[in-house]
């Protein structure tokens, strides 16, 4: 069984990790390296730092949306593809299917975090680079499992990626709509549809992912327990990724696949 | 083979003329164009709600700090041309610098920018207007602007001739409580008002005794001073050399 779920995950593995991924992975390192030098070229004060913090959100960001598609449009592929019907028709459970999909999303995020972690080591320091890399690999696991999830329920490639951008952008931008809701709550207390989307909105961060969840950018530039905080972002994320993980494996259990 | 050139009066006169006549358009029209283009130069919009900058920042709130204090910097840069600081709105100035320093507190750059660049314009009012961001930077943080106070001391002593206003914002550097430590020459400021010193040895005094209290660690912050030491210098060289 165990060897089944490896082959799987080497037959997947070849279909995600290509030329074409590592030579633009080599131009988004190179952008970053540029733009970096750019920022550090205009900040009067603290120009390394401020240039670092600059690479690394945008590494995290252009690595994680590379990430989302990527996922997609693989597993969007063996839809296409009746590559289910195949694998149906051997002795493998749809559990591996899936466990196999996350090996290949674990091995693709290391890919992807190996040089920036070099660059982050090249502009900054051990430390700093150690911690950013691992967060974001912390970081971008869970997102790839949001990808994952996305295109096993949706199945076209355009609506997962969208699907999963916005629940992203939707666990970021959590504390702007609590800000628009705060405001607004003056105005608008004694509205009943106002109360729904305040309580609609309290029970959707219950199911989303806390800030700590994601990489701390602010930790670049202040001293602060980097091991502390990749701990409580590792268990975050474990206790995440365990109740996603069920819902993708209820969700594709219950579809009818090779019978359309 | 070389070619003999003729006289400008053996020229036809309507070449002369042309010539002249477009020469003239070209200077009219650029002298047109520079005004309009500081007349067209976009002013500073006034800065957000700091919870606003906050909440949009994706967790990142003092990269976003930091991205707006250079968005800010280079906001006298409009297309291609360097605006004077003078045609900024120092008021609007003031809210974004005291804006960027309750974004990120940590941050030193708002108490720099506000001391060591929009300071340096002729305007009285506009200088006042840094040295009132500095005061309250130091009133919201004494332990981490009382540098910025003593610069102040010395724009409002030799750029202001407010020597009254000088020793008054030396005094609060002096009663600052024992347990906020700053070097000696900080809080006997007072001291260097006092001494007749001009403005640019006051200036080498103060950031001779910066560079060397150890107490400023950017690497940025020292080599900004350091070259700003040197041309104090041989400002200072030369005008001993003058006869």
């Amino acid at each position: 069984m165990i060897d089944q779920t490896i082959a799987l995950f080497r037959y997947q593995l070849l279909g995600i990790i290509n030329l074409r991924i590592l030579l633009l992975l080599c131009g988004l390192l190179s952008v970053a390296f540029l733009g970096s030098r750019f920022i550090a070229e205009l900040a009067i004060l603290n120009s390394d730092t401020i240039a670092l913090a600059v690479v690394a959100d945008f590494l995290r960001y252009s690595l994680i949306l590379l990430l989302i598609i990527s996922v997609c449009h693989q597993v969007s592929q063996d839809y296409e593809l009746t590559q289910f019907d195949r694998l149906l028709a051997m002795p493998v459970a749809r559990w591996q299917y899936v466990l196999a999909q996350f090996m290949v999303l674990l091995v693709f995020a290391l890919t992807l975090m190996l040089p920036v972690f070099l660059l982050m080591l090249l502009l900054g320091n051990l430390q700093l680079a150690s911690y950013w890399s691992l967060a974001t690999l912390i970081e971008m696991l869970l997102v790839g499992q949001f990808a994952l999830l996305a295109i096993i329920s949706l199945e076209k490639l355009p609506v997962a990626v969208i699907f999963t951008i916005a629940i992203y952008l939707l666990a970021k931008l959590t504390p702007l709509i609590a800000l628009i809701l705060t405001q607004s709550s003056h105005f608008y207390e004694e509205e009943k549809g106002f109360q729904l989307a305040q309580t609609l909105f309290d029970a959707i961060q219950y199911v989303l992912p806390g800030f700590n969840a994601f990489a701390q950018n602010d930790v670049l530039f202040e001293a602060a327990d980097k091991v502390s905080l990749l701990s409580t972002q590792l268990l975050t994320v474990v206790v995440y990724s365990g109740f996603i993980q069920f819902v993708i494996l209820i969700d594709f259990y219950r579809k009818e696949l090779g019978r359309a | 083979m070389s070619l003999r050139e003729r006289k400008l009066s053996q020229l036809p006169t309507m070449l002369v003329i042309g010539l002249v006549l477009f020469f003239s358009v070209q200077l009219a029209f650029h002298h047109q164009n520079r005004q309009a283009s500081v007349a067209s130069f976009s002013q500073l919009k006034a800065p957000l709600d700091v919870e606003f900058y906050r909440s949009i920042s994706l967790g990142s709130g003092q990269l976003m700090s930091y991205l707006l204090t250079i968005g800010l910097q280079l906001h006298d840069n409009q297309k291609g041309q360097h605006i004077s600081y003078s045609h900024l709105d120092y008021q609007r100035l003031s809210d974004w610098l005291l804006t960027l320093y309750r974004l990120n507190p940590e941050s030193e750059y708002p108490g720099f920018l506000a001391a060591r660049v929009y300071s340096q314009v002729k305007s009285d009012v506009q200088i006042r207007q840094m040295v009132a961001v500095i005061s309250e930077l130091f009133r919201l943080n004494p332990a981490q602007h009382w540098r910025r106070m003593t610069e102040a001391c010395l724009l409002l002593k030799h750029q202001l001739n407010d020597l009254p206003a000088a020793l008054e914002v030396a005094e609060r550097i002096a009663a600052l409580p024992g347990t906020i430590k700053i070097p000696f020459w900080a809080r006997d400021m007072k001291l260097v008002l006092l001494d007749e010193l001009n403005e640019l040895e006051s200036a080498q005094l103060l950031i001779s005794s910066m560079l060397q209290s150890g107490e400023i660690e950017d690497r940025d912050e020292i080599r900004f001073l350091q070259s700003r030491l040197l041309k104090i210098q041989q400002s200072l060289l030369k005008s001993k050399q003058k006869p």
